[in-house]
Protein backbone atom coordinates (compact mmCIF):
# COMPACT_ATOMS: atom_id res chain seq x y z
CA UNK A 1 0.00 0.00 0.00
CA UNK A 2 2.75 2.51 1.41
CA UNK A 3 4.58 1.79 -2.94
CA UNK A 4 0.84 2.54 -4.11
CA UNK A 5 1.02 5.94 -2.13
CA UNK A 6 4.06 7.24 -2.68
CA UNK A 7 4.14 6.21 -6.53
CA UNK A 8 1.03 8.49 -6.29
CA UNK A 9 2.66 10.94 -4.92
CA UNK A 10 5.55 11.00 -7.39
CA UNK A 11 3.02 10.98 -10.18
CA UNK A 12 1.28 14.28 -8.98
CA UNK A 13 4.60 16.37 -8.15
CA UNK A 14 4.99 16.15 -11.71
CA UNK A 15 1.56 16.85 -12.60
CA UNK A 16 1.59 19.79 -10.67
CA UNK A 17 4.92 20.95 -12.35
CA UNK A 18 3.61 20.05 -15.86
CA UNK A 19 0.26 22.01 -15.37
CA UNK A 20 1.59 24.71 -13.41
CA UNK A 21 3.47 25.40 -16.74
CA UNK A 22 0.84 24.84 -19.03
CA UNK A 23 -0.97 26.96 -16.69
CA UNK A 24 1.63 30.32 -16.43
CA UNK A 25 1.51 30.37 -20.47
CA UNK A 26 -2.17 30.42 -20.50
CA UNK A 27 -2.00 32.98 -18.34
CA UNK A 28 0.64 34.97 -19.63
CA UNK A 29 -1.03 34.66 -23.04
CA UNK A 30 -4.21 35.60 -22.34
CA UNK A 31 -3.21 38.51 -20.63
CA UNK A 32 -5.18 38.42 -17.56
CA UNK A 33 -8.98 37.90 -20.01
CA UNK A 34 -11.99 36.50 -18.64
CA UNK A 35 -11.10 32.90 -20.52
CA UNK A 36 -7.87 32.15 -19.06
CA UNK A 37 -8.95 32.70 -15.88
CA UNK A 38 -11.73 30.43 -16.03
CA UNK A 39 -9.90 27.96 -18.01
CA UNK A 40 -7.41 28.02 -15.13
CA UNK A 41 -9.80 27.74 -12.14
CA UNK A 42 -11.71 25.08 -13.87
CA UNK A 43 -8.51 23.16 -14.13
CA UNK A 44 -7.69 23.77 -10.79
CA UNK A 45 -10.66 22.49 -9.40
CA UNK A 46 -11.27 19.99 -11.33
CA UNK A 47 -7.54 18.10 -10.28
CA UNK A 48 -7.93 18.84 -6.71
CA UNK A 49 -11.64 17.20 -7.07
CA UNK A 50 -10.05 14.21 -8.79
CA UNK A 51 -6.81 14.06 -6.24
CA UNK A 52 -8.72 14.33 -3.24
CA UNK A 53 -11.47 11.63 -3.86
CA UNK A 54 -8.69 9.43 -4.70
CA UNK A 55 -6.96 9.74 -1.46
CA UNK A 56 -10.59 9.62 0.07
CA UNK A 57 -11.29 6.15 -1.20
CA UNK A 58 -7.46 4.88 -0.20
CA UNK A 59 -8.09 6.42 3.44
CA UNK A 60 -11.55 4.90 3.40
CA UNK A 61 -10.06 1.55 2.32
CA UNK A 62 -7.68 1.57 5.13
CA UNK A 63 -9.75 2.53 8.28
CA UNK B 1 5.37 48.28 -22.66
CA UNK B 2 5.52 44.80 -22.90
CA UNK B 3 6.78 43.02 -26.00
CA UNK B 4 4.60 40.68 -27.57
CA UNK B 5 7.51 38.95 -29.88
CA UNK B 6 10.88 39.28 -29.71
CA UNK B 7 11.89 41.39 -32.17
CA UNK B 8 9.24 44.07 -31.80
CA UNK B 9 10.39 48.09 -31.89
CA UNK B 10 9.41 50.77 -29.77
CA UNK B 11 7.05 52.74 -32.29
CA UNK B 12 5.80 49.42 -33.64
CA UNK B 13 2.07 49.66 -33.76
CA UNK B 14 0.68 45.95 -33.34
CA UNK B 15 -2.77 46.24 -35.27
CA UNK B 16 -4.59 43.19 -34.59
CA UNK B 17 -3.72 39.40 -32.94
CA UNK B 18 -5.07 36.10 -34.33
CA UNK B 19 -5.66 33.44 -33.04
CA UNK B 20 -6.44 29.91 -34.61
CA UNK B 21 -10.05 28.94 -35.17
CA UNK B 22 -11.58 26.96 -32.21
CA UNK B 23 -12.18 23.99 -34.37
CA UNK B 24 -8.30 23.68 -34.26
CA UNK B 25 -8.34 22.41 -30.45
CA UNK B 26 -11.38 19.90 -31.19
CA UNK B 27 -8.84 16.51 -31.56
CA UNK B 28 -7.05 17.83 -28.50
CA UNK B 29 -10.62 17.75 -26.69
CA UNK B 30 -11.79 14.88 -28.44
CA UNK B 31 -8.60 12.90 -27.64
CA UNK B 32 -8.66 13.87 -23.70
CA UNK B 33 -12.36 12.63 -23.86
CA UNK B 34 -11.31 9.49 -25.56
CA UNK B 35 -8.69 8.71 -22.93
CA UNK B 36 -11.75 8.90 -20.25
CA UNK B 37 -13.93 7.01 -22.23
CA UNK B 38 -11.57 4.13 -22.63
CA UNK B 39 -10.87 4.16 -18.68
CA UNK B 40 -14.18 3.85 -18.16
CA UNK B 41 -14.92 1.62 -20.21
CA UNK B 42 -11.79 -0.51 -18.82
CA UNK B 43 -13.34 0.18 -15.41
CA UNK B 44 -16.74 -1.53 -16.14
CA UNK B 45 -14.88 -4.51 -17.49
CA UNK B 46 -12.71 -4.64 -14.56
CA UNK B 47 -15.63 -4.94 -12.31
CA UNK B 48 -17.64 -7.26 -14.43
CA UNK B 49 -14.72 -9.72 -14.62
CA UNK B 50 -14.06 -9.41 -10.87
CA UNK B 51 -16.72 -10.23 -8.01
CA UNK B 52 -14.34 -10.46 -5.03
CA UNK B 53 -11.96 -7.14 -4.21
CA UNK B 54 -9.98 -6.84 -1.09
CA UNK B 55 -8.96 -3.42 -0.26
CA UNK B 56 -5.98 -3.06 -1.98
CA UNK B 57 -7.24 -3.86 -5.28
CA UNK B 58 -10.05 -1.13 -4.76
CA UNK B 59 -6.92 1.35 -3.38
CA UNK B 60 -5.10 0.26 -6.65
CA UNK B 61 -7.83 1.07 -9.37
CA UNK B 62 -8.74 4.08 -7.67
CA UNK B 63 -5.30 5.46 -7.70
CA UNK B 64 -4.85 3.99 -11.26
CA UNK B 65 -8.16 5.57 -12.21
CA UNK B 66 -7.14 8.98 -10.97
CA UNK B 67 -3.83 8.90 -12.91
CA UNK B 68 -5.33 8.12 -16.05
CA UNK B 69 -8.03 11.15 -15.77
CA UNK B 70 -5.57 13.67 -14.29
CA UNK B 71 -3.36 12.76 -17.66
CA UNK B 72 -6.41 13.17 -19.44
CA UNK B 73 -7.19 16.90 -17.98
CA UNK B 74 -3.03 18.06 -18.75
CA UNK B 75 -3.17 16.40 -22.46
CA UNK B 76 -6.68 18.59 -22.85
CA UNK B 77 -4.72 21.20 -20.98
CA UNK B 78 -1.47 20.84 -23.53
CA UNK B 79 -3.65 20.98 -26.44
CA UNK B 80 -4.74 24.39 -25.29
CA UNK B 81 -1.84 25.62 -24.48
CA UNK B 82 -0.44 24.69 -27.96
CA UNK B 83 -3.82 26.22 -29.55
CA UNK B 84 -3.89 29.66 -27.70
CA UNK B 85 -0.07 30.04 -27.90
CA UNK B 86 -0.54 29.73 -31.79
CA UNK B 87 -0.84 33.46 -33.19
CA UNK B 88 -0.46 35.48 -35.95
CA UNK B 89 0.34 39.04 -35.01
CA UNK B 90 -0.05 42.04 -37.46
CA UNK B 91 1.16 45.47 -36.96
CA UNK B 92 1.90 48.17 -39.19
CA UNK B 93 5.27 47.29 -40.67
CA UNK B 94 5.50 43.26 -40.66
CA UNK B 95 3.46 40.05 -39.85
CA UNK B 96 4.75 37.24 -37.43
CA UNK B 97 3.44 33.92 -37.11
CA UNK B 98 4.36 32.81 -33.47
CA UNK B 99 4.08 28.46 -33.57
CA UNK B 100 4.08 27.02 -29.76
CA UNK B 101 5.34 23.48 -30.13
CA UNK B 102 4.39 21.81 -27.12
CA UNK B 103 5.34 23.11 -23.77
CA UNK B 104 9.18 24.15 -24.28
CA UNK B 105 9.06 25.13 -27.97
CA UNK B 106 8.17 28.30 -29.75
CA UNK B 107 8.74 28.94 -33.35
CA UNK B 108 8.39 32.52 -34.63
CA UNK B 109 8.67 33.61 -38.74
CA UNK B 110 8.29 37.37 -39.83
CA UNK B 111 7.92 38.49 -43.00
CA UNK B 112 7.57 42.43 -43.94
CA UNK B 113 4.41 43.87 -45.60
CA UNK B 114 6.76 45.55 -48.49
CA UNK B 115 7.70 41.70 -49.30
CA UNK B 116 4.26 40.30 -49.82
CA UNK B 117 3.61 39.39 -53.16
CA UNK B 118 0.58 37.43 -53.23
CA UNK B 119 -1.96 35.85 -50.53
CA UNK B 120 -3.68 32.87 -51.48
CA UNK B 121 -6.82 31.77 -49.46
CA UNK B 122 -7.71 28.24 -48.68
CA UNK B 123 -10.83 26.92 -47.58
CA UNK B 124 -10.93 23.06 -45.68
CA UNK B 125 -13.43 21.12 -47.02
CA UNK B 126 -17.06 21.33 -45.83
CA UNK B 127 -16.29 23.17 -42.52
CA UNK B 128 -14.04 25.56 -43.24
CA UNK B 129 -16.48 26.76 -46.20
CA UNK B 130 -18.92 26.29 -42.91
CA UNK B 131 -17.02 28.04 -40.44
CA UNK B 132 -15.44 29.86 -42.59
CA UNK B 133 -12.12 29.28 -41.25
CA UNK B 134 -8.64 28.32 -43.63
CA UNK B 135 -5.44 28.53 -44.43
CA UNK B 136 -3.28 31.54 -45.84
CA UNK B 137 -0.70 31.09 -48.26
CA UNK B 138 1.80 34.19 -48.43
CA UNK B 139 3.83 34.59 -51.41
CA UNK B 140 7.17 36.26 -51.00
CA UNK B 141 9.05 37.87 -53.49
CA UNK B 142 12.56 37.19 -51.38
CA UNK B 143 14.25 34.04 -51.04
CA UNK B 144 12.58 33.55 -47.70
CA UNK B 145 10.32 30.34 -48.02
CA UNK B 146 6.35 31.01 -48.53
CA UNK B 147 4.34 31.58 -45.74
CA UNK B 148 1.77 29.26 -44.92
CA UNK B 149 -0.98 29.80 -41.73
CA UNK B 150 -3.66 27.23 -41.05
CA UNK B 151 -6.57 27.72 -39.28
CA UNK B 152 -7.27 31.30 -39.50
CA UNK B 153 -11.03 32.27 -38.90
CA UNK B 154 -12.40 34.52 -41.60
CA UNK B 155 -9.51 33.78 -43.69
CA UNK B 156 -10.46 35.40 -46.87
CA UNK B 157 -10.93 38.85 -44.79
CA UNK B 158 -7.49 38.57 -43.67
CA UNK B 159 -6.29 37.94 -46.47
CA UNK B 160 -8.17 41.18 -47.70
CA UNK B 161 -7.10 43.03 -44.77
CA UNK B 162 -3.27 42.24 -45.11
CA UNK B 163 -3.36 43.08 -48.75
CA UNK B 164 -4.84 46.83 -47.89
CA UNK B 165 -2.01 47.25 -45.01
CA UNK B 166 0.51 46.48 -47.56
CA UNK B 167 -0.95 48.78 -50.39
CA UNK B 168 -1.42 51.32 -47.86
CA UNK B 169 2.19 50.67 -46.20
CA UNK B 170 3.46 50.45 -49.73
CA UNK B 171 2.17 53.96 -50.60
CA UNK B 172 3.03 56.13 -47.27
CA UNK B 173 6.71 54.61 -48.71
CA UNK B 174 6.39 55.78 -51.87
CA UNK B 175 5.50 59.40 -50.62
CA UNK B 176 8.23 59.47 -48.52
CA UNK B 177 10.94 58.55 -51.08
CA UNK B 178 9.27 61.36 -53.11
CA UNK B 179 9.92 64.03 -49.98
CA UNK B 180 13.50 62.39 -49.76
CA UNK B 181 13.94 63.06 -53.61
CA UNK B 182 12.17 66.30 -53.08
CA UNK B 183 14.60 67.20 -50.17
CA UNK B 184 18.03 66.22 -51.73
CA UNK B 185 16.82 68.24 -55.19
CA UNK B 186 18.16 71.65 -55.75
CA UNK B 187 14.98 73.92 -56.05
CA UNK B 188 13.10 71.95 -53.31
CA UNK B 189 9.66 71.59 -55.03
CA UNK B 190 6.90 69.91 -53.49
CA UNK B 191 6.16 66.12 -54.86
CA UNK B 192 3.57 65.19 -57.65
CA UNK B 193 1.41 62.50 -56.17
CA UNK B 194 0.08 62.56 -59.42
CA UNK B 195 -1.10 58.01 -60.39
CA UNK B 196 1.62 58.83 -62.86
CA UNK B 197 4.23 59.43 -60.60
CA UNK B 198 3.34 57.07 -58.36
CA UNK B 199 3.33 53.94 -60.39
CA UNK B 200 6.75 55.45 -61.72
CA UNK B 201 8.29 55.16 -58.06
CA UNK B 202 6.07 52.02 -57.51
CA UNK B 203 8.11 50.67 -60.57
CA UNK B 204 11.54 51.77 -59.18
CA UNK B 205 10.53 50.06 -56.09
CA UNK B 206 10.11 46.42 -57.66
CA UNK B 207 13.18 47.14 -58.68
Amino acid sequence: MIYLIVAYLIFIAVYALLSSIGLYYLRAAGRGNKFSKRVILFYKILSAIIIMATFAVVIFENL
Amino acid sequence: MTKLFPNQKPDETVLCIIRKHWFAYIPHLLLGFLVMAGLVSLLFGFYWYFTDFSSLTVAASAVFTSMILLAALFLMLYGLVDHYLDILVITDEKLIDIKQNGLFGQEINEIHLLDIENISVKLNGVLGVYLKFGSLEIRTGTEHEDFTIDMIPKAAKTARYVMELHTKYLKEQEQKISIEDVIDSPNNKLPDLSEKKLAKSRKRISI
